[in-house]
């Protein structure tokens, strides 16, 4: 509420301790805690009165009044690259079905959202590479491997995917084109060598989450020997107001 | 409010009913400026939960249904009829806003007519698709207008749409597939705008090409301070 006078102070009252106690209340109150837009001019006030931010760079994160912003980036660091491999359990190697989902190193970022339904915004962007498997022909069955990268996060301990934001890199054979006519099913790069194996990739995700503590990360089921990311970009935007 | 005053008074002096009420009517009567407000004082406590500074929306299709792009007009993508991709906020602004627009998807599998063309300015829509956001909006006079936010424009096959190359006119089997997009835009928004939608829509360079569009979304977020 706005600013009203408790007490009106009257020639030849005698002030009792109440009123004169209520009056000072009521500005320290207002002062203090109860200022509305109403009690302030237009165009007065200046950026400078919001707080400044709060950078707490072990974990990315700045923490403004308005949003918290976490992200890592590597676009200046190249070589900076998370690997995966299918061959840490064989049939992995050689099954069309299995799925074996590594976290990728060195992507996303824990989050701590303190009220229910507020709003998160997922920003990535990536470099992959496959390289082309060194003893297993490339296709189980429809063309060149498929590595299918997912947004996760975990909480609480349980694991939550979606699956709506997959994308994917393939096996950077060499094969003969001719040998790789696209199939009209499943998952097949088109274009063999560079075109599959290096993918730039582009992941938006705008998300209403509870109150907690969540590890954002992409996650990958590898179907090749190596490969690696470049996480250029990710960001994680938590709008508080 | 602005600089409030104070009275001095002496020992023993009989203070007035309207030297008391001086102060009090003052901060009742004035308003908050500049010269009140310390640097930094205001943090996240102050600004309110339920009327947000910031508006979003955003739209997921998750499915594994394909949309056969094939039109070389600009067309709304719509996986699964009737729900097309659109967000439609009907949000009115309240004051000068800045829009940021994301969309995002994955491509899937690709069907080219002939081949990815010579490289001449005749032949580039042989190798191309796009895609763009496009917003409706009614202005604070009632004009109802629209706006392409943002547009991003691929390869169907890995040679560069405009090389001037002629050797080597690839075919079905070079295009890329399963492939991602992605793109951002920004727009200044005036006060009382309304945005009506916006809409994810995509085409096809070259008529009798194929691209499949698999999921896709549309993140907004209007920033009004």
């Amino acid at each position: 509420m706005g600013y009203t006078k408790a007490y009106t102070y009257v020639d030849n009252t005698v002030l009792s301790a109440t009123n004169q106690a209520s009056n000072e209340d009521g500005l320290r109150e207002y002062v203090n805690q109860e200022i509305i837009a109403a009690d302030i001019a237009t165009d007065t006030l200046t950026g400078e009165i919001i707080a400044l931010p709060r950078i707490i760079s072990t974990v990315y994160t700045t923490d403004f009044v308005t949003k918290t912003l976490q992200a890592q980036a590597k676009i200046r660091v190249k070589q900076q690259y998370a690997w995966f491999t299918s061959t840490t359990k064989g049939i992995n190697q050689v099954s069309t079905t299995v799925q074996d989902y590594q976290s990728m190193y060195d992507t996303g970022a824990e989050v701590y959202i303190p009220v229910d339904n507020t709003t998160v915004m997922i920003t990535i962007a990536f470099k992959a590479f496959a390289q082309e498997n060194s003893t297993v022909a490339e296709s189980p069955g429809q063309g060149r491997w498929a590595n299918q990268f997912i947004l996760q996060y975990e909480k609480d301990g349980v694991y939550k995917r979606y699956d709506g934001t997959r994308q994917y890199v393939f096996e950077n054979t060499t094969a003969a084109d001719s040998a790789l006519e696209p199939v009209k099913t499943g998952l097949d790069s088109g274009r063999s060598g560079i075109p599959a194996g290096h993918r730039s990739i582009m992941i938006t995700r705008m998300l209403t989450l509870d109150a907690g503590r969540y590890r954002f990360t992409v996650v990958l089921n590898p179907k090749v020997e190596k490969g690696n990311i470049n996480c250029q970009s990710f960001t994680i935007e938590t709008f508080h107001v | 409010m602005g600089i409030v005053g104070n009275q001095y008074f002496d020992d023993g002096s009989k203070p007035t009913a309207a030297e008391l009420n001086a102060v009090y009517d003052s901060v009742a009567a004035g308003s908050i400026e500049d010269v009140n407000a310390q640097v930094d004082w205001a943090n996240r406590y102050h600004f309110s939960t339920s009327n947000r500074i910031v508006a979003f929306d955003t739209f997921d299709y998750d499915g594994q249904t394909d949309w056969s792009m094939t039109s070389t007009t600009y067309t709304t993508i719509e996986n699964v009829s009737p729900t097309k991709s659109e967000v439609a906020p009907s949000y009115t602004t309240h004051g000068k806003a800045l829009l940021r627009v994301q969309a995002s998807g994955l491509v899937s599998t690709l069907d080219l007519d002939e081949d990815d063309g010579n490289g001449t300015d005749a032949q580039i829509p042989y190798n191309t698709y796009a895609f763009r956001l496009l917003m409706t909006i009614t202005s604070s006079g009632g004009g109802v207008t629209t706006v392409t936010l943002a547009n991003c424009t691929y390869s169907l096959t890995a040679r560069a749409a405009l090389t001037n190359s002629t050797s080597g006119l690839n075919k079905n089997r070079y295009g890329i597939q399963w492939r991602c997009f992605g793109f951002s835009g920004l727009y200044p928004l005036a006060a009382g705008d309304t945005i009506d939608k916006i809409e994810l829509q995509a085409k096809v360079g070259k008529s009798g090409n194929t691209v499949n569009i698999r999921h896709n979304h549309i993140q907004m977020i209007v920033v009004e301070n």
